[in-house]
């Protein structure tokens, strides 16, 4: 990211700015949701959007996430570029049907001769103190679904590049926000930008192990990083930002390369995203392998309510550090 | 299938329960609703029902005893026969750790009752699933969670098969490197690539065939010697000399020792610093070893003595003739492996010599006396 002039945006920003941007360019863009035209969502991140585009586009739904979910993705096929605002992340339980049942599947059994160009933006992210159905992760839950792109944002950064190439994007894209990185600054272009689908971006170089990190869990890899760069070990971090499609390539010479990895996500460990890359770096990197393939994600138990536990629950740069010590020197890795 | 009876809750502020009787006992054919036992609690005494048909297996706390809720007190098996089973492993547990079985389930059956419990079990099953078993040795059986287990540093293990990393193994193959005779030299497992990449070309080295190093032109004899008091004995000089100077020293010791000599030169090499030539130290004090009192002498050194501990160097054998000494290994212990041309020191002597500067480097009284 050299060259063009820059600011410091908060990722809420980014996301109202990459929104604005797309619906001043495209007059079928529409937006969707609980509460994002007056309120401009309990996250403030859609503020002043329907100010400028007032309440034909900005569409205040009553509470039924299905039911609006469903308009979006038949507004989608007949001709509309929806993006509908799903509040948490949990209500994803809510939308299955209209989102893999339809939405996912739709392009391939019309025979090709309809699309569905929705986005569905939604968040995850423990540590808020929500408790156990308002602070899960579950982009591993979509990702499964063939038809569906899954978007990562890891910063400001990638949150505006990624969510206008979801509007742009012919298919269906669902794009899940940190909510506890709304706040959080990253420098951004002042001048358009697109990030592409698909590609992951090396965040930071290193030849003794590679830490593929995906939205917050980026911070963590950091602030693992640069503990482990006071000892001497120079750790690479990986930014999938997008899941679906993965950009295998890039963490596999990243792997060659260093001959060791973990994975970290912020989604339940098990069946999750860790599992899926760490078993394609087993299965395509496996004879530069130099220590078995990590893995760190969400304990697997109900987020918990008590802070002191909720904390324990998620992958943190202490316990990252330990376990990049423990495979530098060679040990067999355990538990979660 | 045999059945846990566990302590019932018989009240809402009720958390453990005072047995007052059994009405059935161990072989005891009992139907689900048979009273099994009496229990009191602080408002009532209840007549609890076995809860299933099968047999009285065993009973786990006695009448008179006060039990906590959720604690199994009693099995009941489906059939006399697994009875008799249950009640033999029971009598086994028990004889192995002394306790009584109303103690082995004691802690196995709390109740779970807050997300504390299910983040240990969580853990608990994350550890046991993810527990590598690379060499048979059975996973631990208390599945401990969260603690990298340390290395296998036994190895092969009953397979037979040594732990190496993908990575390591392929720089093996395109090396010709022999896997075994890198732990056979010391190498730890699981060998990681760094090892492999270390170790000198299977050629040219010992190590890569160390039951052959016979064969070459100078003989070669290896010797362990415990470090812990040579170097209480360093940290003791005050200025501390470095440990190569030391070591130099009491080979020269040995040397005078085992074979005699008016003036003897050694050459000394480490990792990291300059060559160092030294002349009679086991003649001066330790403390000034640093000084110019052993400097330099000219001439061909009579030994070369090469410190490679603290090195992840595996081995060493030196190209030239002449005696050399290299020192190897690790926090613990030395590796002294002798190197040297039996037509100018015999075996006899060179293994004495060997012998004596470990014998010195254990137990320092015989350098200093």
């Amino acid at each position: 990211m050299r060259g063009p002039p820059m600011r410091e945006l908060t990722l809420s920003k980014a996301v109202n700015e990459a929104i604005a941007e797309e619906m001043r360019r495209d007059p079928s863009i529409i937006l969707m949701g609980e509460d994002v035209a007056e309120a401009g969502t309990p996250f403030k991140v859609l503020s002043g959007l329907v100010e400028e585009f007032g309440p034909e586009r900005i569409l205040d739904t009553p509470i039924s996430e299905p039911g609006f979910t469903g308009i979006a993705v038949g507004a989608a096929m007949t001709g509309m570029r929806p993006i509908v605002d799903l509040m948490f992340g949990d209500f994803l339980f809510l939308v299955m049907d209209q989102l893999c049942n339809q939405a996912a599947k739709t392009h391939y059994m019309s025979g090709g001769k309809l699309s569905v160009p929705m986005v569905l933006r939604t968040n995850m992210g423990a540590t808020r103190r929500s408790a156990a159905q308002h602070s899960q992760s579950l982009h591993a839950l979509v990702a499964h679904i063939p038809g569906l792109k899954v978007a990562m944002p890891s910063s400001a950064y990638e949150a505006k590049g990624l969510l206008k190439s979801a509007i742009r994007d012919a298919d269906p894209v669902v794009i899940f926000e940190d909510k506890l990185m709304y706040q959080d600054k990253a420098p951004v272009p002042e001048e358009e930008y697109l990030l592409p689908l698909g590609k992951a971006e090396i965040l930071r170089e290193g030849r003794d192990i590679s830490f593929v990190a995906t939205s917050s869990m980026r911070q963590v890899a950091e602030a693992a990083a640069a503990r482990l760069a006071e000892d001497g070990v120079s750790a690479e971090i990986i930014d999938p930002r997008t899941i679906v499609p993965l950009d295998e390539e890039t963490i596999l010479a990243s792997v060659r390369k260093t001959g060791r990895v973990i994975v970290i996500d912020e989604g339940h460990q098990s069946f999750g995203v860790t599992a899926e890359i760490a078993a394609r770096i087993a299965e395509k990197a496996f004879y530069h392998l130099d220590a078995p393939v990590g893995r760190m994600g969400a304990m697997d138990v109900p987020i918990p309510f008590s802070p002191a536990l909720e904390d324990l629950t998620v992958p943190t740069p202490e316990r990252l550090v330990e376990r990049a010590m423990a495979s530098l020197r060679g040990e067999p890795v355990h538990g979660a | 299938m045999a059945h846990d009876v566990l302590m019932p809750q018989l009240g809402m502020a009720q958390d453990a329960g005072l047995i007052v009787a059994w009405h059935k006992g161990p072989g005891d054919p009992v139907a689900a609703d048979d009273v099994l036992m009496e229990v009191e609690t602080d408002k009532a005494t209840m007549e609890v029902p076995a809860g299933r048909d099968g047999v009285l297996a065993t009973i786990r706390a006695a009448a008179g005893e006060e039990v906590p809720v959720g604690n199994v007190i009693a099995v009941i098996a489906a059939d006399a026969a697994e009875a008799e089973r249950v009640a033999g492993e029971v009598a086994a547990a028990s004889a192995n750790d002394g306790d009584a079985p109303v103690e082995a389930g004691a802690t196995s059956a709390s109740p779970a009752p807050a997300a504390v419990d299910a983040i240990a079990v969580a853990r608990t099953e994350g550890a046991t699933a993810e527990a590598p078993r690379p060499t048979g040795a059975s996973p631990s059986g208390n599945g401990t969670a969260d603690i990298a287990a340390p290395a296998a540093d036994k190895g092969a293990g009953p397979t037979g098969r040594i732990l190496a990393t993908p990575k390591a193994r392929r720089l093996a193959e395109a090396r010709g490197i022999d896997l075994a005779a890198l732990v056979g030299s010391g190498a730890r497992e699981p060998i990681l690539y760094r090892a492999v990449a270390d170790a000198p070309d299977p050629g040219e080295a010992s190590i890569a065939a160390p039951v052959a190093t016979p064969i070459a032109a100078s003989s070669a004899l290896e010797a362990l010697a415990e470090r812990s008091a040579f170097d209480a004995l360093l940290a003791e000089a005050d200025p501390a000399p470095t440990r190569a100077a030391a070591l130099a020293a009491f080979l020269a010791g040995a040397w005078r020792g085992s074979r005699g000599a008016d003036s003897l030169r050694i050459a000394v090499q480490t990792l990291g610093a300059p060559p160092l030539r030294l002349t009679d130290p086991d003649r001066v004090p330790l403390s000034r070893l640093g000084g110019d009192d052993a400097a330099a002498g000219d001439g061909a050194p009579d030994i070369s003595l090469f410190d490679l501990t603290e090195s992840r160097l595996a081995s060493y054998r030196p190209a030239a003739s002449g005696t050399s000494l290299t020192l190897l290994g690790d926090g613990t212990a030395f590796r002294l492996l002798l190197a040297f041309d039996e037509r100018t020191l015999p075996l006899s002597e060179a293994a004495h010599l060997l012998d004596e500067l470990a014998r010195r480097i254990e137990d320092p009284i015989r350098q200093l006396l």
